[in-house]
């Protein structure tokens, strides 16, 4: 994949990937493996960790649409391939800082709602990752509840 | 390899004895790696004896086979601290961590005819001559290295295991640890110092200086503050 093309956004903000859709990839386990390596990822580029989180959703059952997704998330590294996380020695206060948003039931297969939550630490701003390669030091997690 | 041996023996890693009737025997072999840095490139070849686990049984062998890794975010915000705070932060190594653990559970190995020249100690019959051998894993070195922190004053953290935190008065340290990679942050030089050097004068450990790696993570010093990047990890996947 380091011959791809360079893609800016990392998913669809359209709708998810239902479980079920379209056949089983061929090869379950180079999909489980690249997701692996993608979740390590995340340490330093949490600005994938939901797009990761997605994908890993269906580790189990890989289906191609699944695996175009995972495709574009290599797309988008390859665009992003020199950032690194940088962490602000901006100011001495060690604030914290929660933002947390919910997608009322978004699930397509359960109608579960899914809720992400980024924690700020010491006044990092949170945001995207401008165009150089700085990015803030936000601590993305997903989770889902009913 | 000599040297490996020499350090296997050094650390009393087993006793030869004769074959225990009815225990089930771990066969072992020397394996050849390759030694790399934290930023991968080669530092050295290495040799390395290991069991050969399959050969073993569960319950009998063993029963708990995992260790506590580090969770990201507490990396993240003791990173995130210490730079804020101006703290020190330093990095440390510890030389065949795996041989520093006590095991609880003995293990039975065999020592092979290729082995035996270098395992001529008292015990040397035909082609299995057999050790005692006390293999020691990650999780004995795990148990070893906290216990010591234990006694120096630290306390493991609620949310995650692999972080000790000290608190003294108005002095603070952290450290992390994430099998034999270790990095520890002080409130001042001074404390810093003294716990390097009371963790050297228990484990054969290297002060590899200020933090550059850790888990594969290249992490430099930057005007706005501390840099963390994996280009290389990235090239090579």
């Amino acid at each position: 994949m380091t011959d791809c093309k360079p893609c800016s956004t990392l998913v669809d903000t359209q709708g998810k990937l239902s479980e079920a859709g379209g056949t089983p990839v061929t090869h379950p386990t180079a999909y489980q493996n690249l997701a692996g390596a993608l979740q390590y990822l995340t340490f330093i580029q949490p600005d994938i960790t939901y797009a990761v989180q997605q994908i890993c959703l269906h580790m189990h059952d890989p289906r191609e649409p699944h695996l175009t997704a995972l495709k574009r998330i290599l797309c988008y590294l390859r665009d992003t391939i020199d950032f690194g996380l940088l962490l602000h020695r901006r100011s001495s206060s060690t604030e914290l800082v929660v933002y947390t948003n919910t997608d009322w039931a978004g699930c397509p297969d359960t109608r579960r709602s899914t809720s992400g939550y980024a924690v700020l630490l010491g006044g990092n701003l949170p945001g995207r990752p401008s165009a150089s390669r700085l990015s803030p030091t936000p601590v993305p997690r997903q989770s889902t509840t009913l | 390899m000599e040297e490996e041996y020499t350090a296997l023996l050094g650390n009393q890693t087993w006793d030869l004895v004769p074959r225990p009737p009815g225990s089930n025997i771990v066969t072992g072999k020397w394996t050849w790696t390759h030694k790399r840095r934290a930023d991968s490139t080669l530092e050295r070849y290495k040799a390395c004896w290991v069991l050969r686990g399959f050969t073993q049984r569960p319950g009998v062998d063993y029963d708990k086979t995992s260790s506590p890794v580090v969770k990201p975010a507490t990396v993240r915000t003791v990173l995130s601290l210490a730079l804020t705070r101006r703290w020190p932060m330093h990095q440390l190594d510890v030389k065949n961590a795996f041989l520093h653990g006590v095991l609880t559970k003995t293990v039975t190995a065999a020592s092979r005819r290729g082995l035996l020249t270098l395992l001529v100690l008292t015990w040397c019959v035909g082609s299995t001559s057999l050790s005692t051998a006390s293999s020691r894993p990650l999780r004995a070195w795990n148990h070893r290295f906290t216990t010591f922190l234990l006694t120096l004053g630290f306390v493991e953290a609620k949310s995650d295991t692999s972080l000790f935190i000290y608190h003294h008065g108005a002095e603070t340290a952290y450290l992390l640890l994430y099998v034999d990679d270790i990095v520890l942050t002080a409130s001042s030089e001074s404390l810093l110092r003294w716990i390097i050097t009371s963790l050297q004068q228990e484990f054969a450990m290297k002060d590899l200086g200020a933090l550059h790696h850790f888990l594969g993570v290249t992490i430099e010093p930057h005007p706005a503050g501390l840099l963390l990047y994996q280009w290389h990890t990235l090239l090579i996947s």
